[in-house]
């Protein structure tokens, strides 16, 4: 740590400099939030509950693991997909073969059943053309949509 | 390493599940995240591993050495200008060099000297602009006494922090430091706004820019003169839609992400198509940076202290250094300039417009304000300027869309939409969220990111930001 003293030397300096920044910005953006929240420091400061909320991380890793096996039984596709997308490698080859292993297991509860259908639906909404519109448009895309990253 | 991959999640869980085992040593803990930070930075290339580990130990060095000359004013400021000078020489290198270099040998063909130059091809180091900068700060901080001198510990990890690593926001010493002094705590309300921030950020992400992307802005702009006026028009306000939704997703998922580690990151975006003014936009995107450039930029330039002529020049330097800031190119001198140039007409019509005219209604100046914003993003996104052109003659007039879908439609509008929700409406959401049993709220954050995953395109392109 510095010397306080130092700094109480050149408070004026900070002040100025803050003085500058209340001169340049007179007044500020006229948020609609009044009560508050969009002035605080954080997105993520909210207000003190009523009650105290008890062991918060444990919370936050029940949370994390729920929605993380949630995820590994009911999108197990996406974990295979990601597999094959690792570098050759022994430790990937073990890998694709637990994720493909997975994946049997998952499908053949029909665990894949919701995902699917909601691609199945998803395509449809892309799909969907207004009234005499071409059905397949071509997309000249471009080098940015040429560059997306292969990955899962 | 992109933060919507399966890849990242695997690291972050570890990087959550270790650092939360290391709550007994606050050192080790910070060491584990510069560790981890820079796995996540070398994931791309280890070679700059090495360039964000000196650039560290540089500003640390320029702040100890400012802090050793004690009252010496002379020397504080020779330390000063030294750690800015080096900061600008290393972003100057890296994003300049090639932009530079071109020019000369333009110049020199221009004049008849034929010979051609040779040009080394610079790679661009993901984030450089935005650990340069933060990095800047702390120096300036230093010396202006505003922040108190960090270890070597805290200031190489302040800058190699993986969640702001290579977009932002660009979070201040002043902010951040004091953070890492202290073992952190996370409370349920951190926690739910930090699932909720990065679920949310992954939508934006994944499928809102990524969707509008790849089957609408991108092939419009790679070739304007191909398409009709109508999915230009459309393709103008889908880019506004996407590079929002792009760039305040990897801002949410960032804040989130250090949230659950247990840290307080800034405002970044505040939604910002519904500013009344540039003034007011500029207050609500990219917070960080534009908070950045009024108080080391604009201020250093005479600020408002100056009289009126001057405060214009502060802010038209500002903004055209903000655009260059963005990359070597005359597309983002021509943004820099319009903004610049538009915040410095708001300013002379706030002190001449005369006091018995009525203000602007709101709307209107929503509506005014967007465009002009708009505007800036057709040279924004463009190539070249001869692209910009190219798309602007092109607007007007009607004529039938091949590319602009429902969905597309669809996709701008709620984009837009966004900007009318209550500003508070993820806050209250996560007020109710934290009262509830940890599993349900596990279950309802795995459905979510099952119904992203199954809207959003195969593969996961880069945030917009990560190339500057």
């Amino acid at each position: 740590m510095s010397d306080p003293d130092k700094h109480s030397d050149t408070t004026g300096e900070a002040d100025n400099a803050r003085e500058e920044v209340a001169q340049t910005e007179p007044a500020r953006a006229p948020l609609p939030d009044v009560e508050g929240l969009a002035h605080t420091m954080s997105p993520v400061d909210l207000p003190e509950p009523d009650q105290p909320l008890p062991n918060p991380l444990a919370w936050t890793f029940t949370v994390i693991a729920t929605a993380g096996i949630f995820l590994a039984l009911f999108n197990s596709g996406s974990i295979r997909s990601w597999s094959y997308e690792l570098k050759p490698s022994p430790v990937s080859e073990h890998v694709v073969s637990a994720s493909e292993g997975w994946f049997n297991v998952t499908s053949s509860a029909g665990l894949e059943v919701p995902v699917d259908a909601m691609r199945g639906w998803w395509k449809g909404v892309q799909n969907a053309r207004f009234p005499g519109q071409d059905p397949t448009p071509q997309t000249e895309t471009g080098p940015e949509a040429e560059a997306p990253e292969p990955v899962q | 390493m992109l933060f919507p991959t399966l890849t990242f999640g695997w690291f972050f869980l570890a990087v959550f599940l270790a650092t939360w085992s290391l709550q007994r040593s606050n050192e080790w803990r910070k060491i584990l995240l510069l560790a981890a930070s820079w796995v996540f930075y070398g994931a791309w290339d280890w070679r700059f591993v090495a360039l964000l580990i000196l650039s560290g130990i540089l500003n640390w060095g320029a702040a100890r050495l400012i802090l050793a000359s004690g009252d010496n004013e002379r020397a504080r400021k020779a330390w000063l200008i030294l750690g800015i000078v080096l900061n600008l020489l290393i972003l100057g290198f890296f994003k300049y060099y090639g932009f530079f270099m071109e020019q000369v040998s333009a110049t020199l063909h221009a004049i008849g000297w034929e010979r051609d130059l040779y040009i080394m091809e610079v790679i661009l180091p993901v984030g450089v602009s935005f650990f340069t900068f933060q990095g800047m700060s702390y120096v300036i901080d230093v010396f202006r006494r505003q922040t108190a001198p960090a270890s070597l510990l805290d200031m190489t990890l302040l800058m190699s922090f993986f969640p702001h690593l290579v977009a932002g926001p660009i979070v201040r010493a002043s902010h951040l430091i004091p953070q890492f002094k202290e073992a952190p705590r996370i409370t349920r309300g951190m926690a739910a706004m930090g699932v909720l921030l990065i679920v949310w950020g992954l939508f934006k992400k994944s499928v809102v820019a990524s969707e509008l992307a790849i089957n609408f802005v991108d092939p419009v702009f790679f070739d304007p003169s191909a398409h009709s006026p109508t999915d230009l028009t459309f393709a103008a306000y889908g880019y506004a839609v996407q590079i929002y939704c792009d760039f305040s997703a990897y801002s949410d998922m960032a804040i989130g992400l250090a949230a659950l580690l247990g840290y307080r990151f800034p405002h970044n975006f505040n939604q910002p198509y519904r500013a009344r003014s540039l003034q007011d936009f500029w207050r609500r995107w990219h917070i960080s940076l534009s908070s950045w450039l009024r108080d080391y930029l604009y201020i250093s330039l005479g600020g408002s202290r100056h009289g009126l002529t001057r405060l214009c020049l502060a802010l038209g330097t500002t903004m055209l250094l903000g655009g260059l800031w963005h990359g070597a190119s005359w597309n983002f001198v021509i943004w820099g300039a319009l903004h610049g140039g538009v915040l410095a007409i708001e300013r002379l019509w706030r002190e001449f417009k005369p006091k018995t005219w009525p203000a602007l209604p709101a709307f209107l100046g929503i509506i005014i304000t967007f465009h002009i914003v708009l505007l800036g993003w057709i040279f924004f996104r463009s190539h070249t300027f001869a692209d910009a052109m190219a798309f602007l003659g092109g607007l007007g007039g009607s004529a039938e869309s091949a590319l602009l879908t429902p969905l597309m439609l669809g996709l701008i509008v709620f984009g837009m939409a966004l900007h009318a929700l209550p500003p508070r409406a993820i806050q209250n959401v996560a007020i109710k969220v934290r009262a509830m049993p940890g599993v349900l709220v596990g279950l309802g954050i795995g459905v979510l990111i099952l119904i992203i995953d199954s809207m959003r395109p195969e593969g996961v392109a880069p945030f917009i930001y990560y190339q500057f």
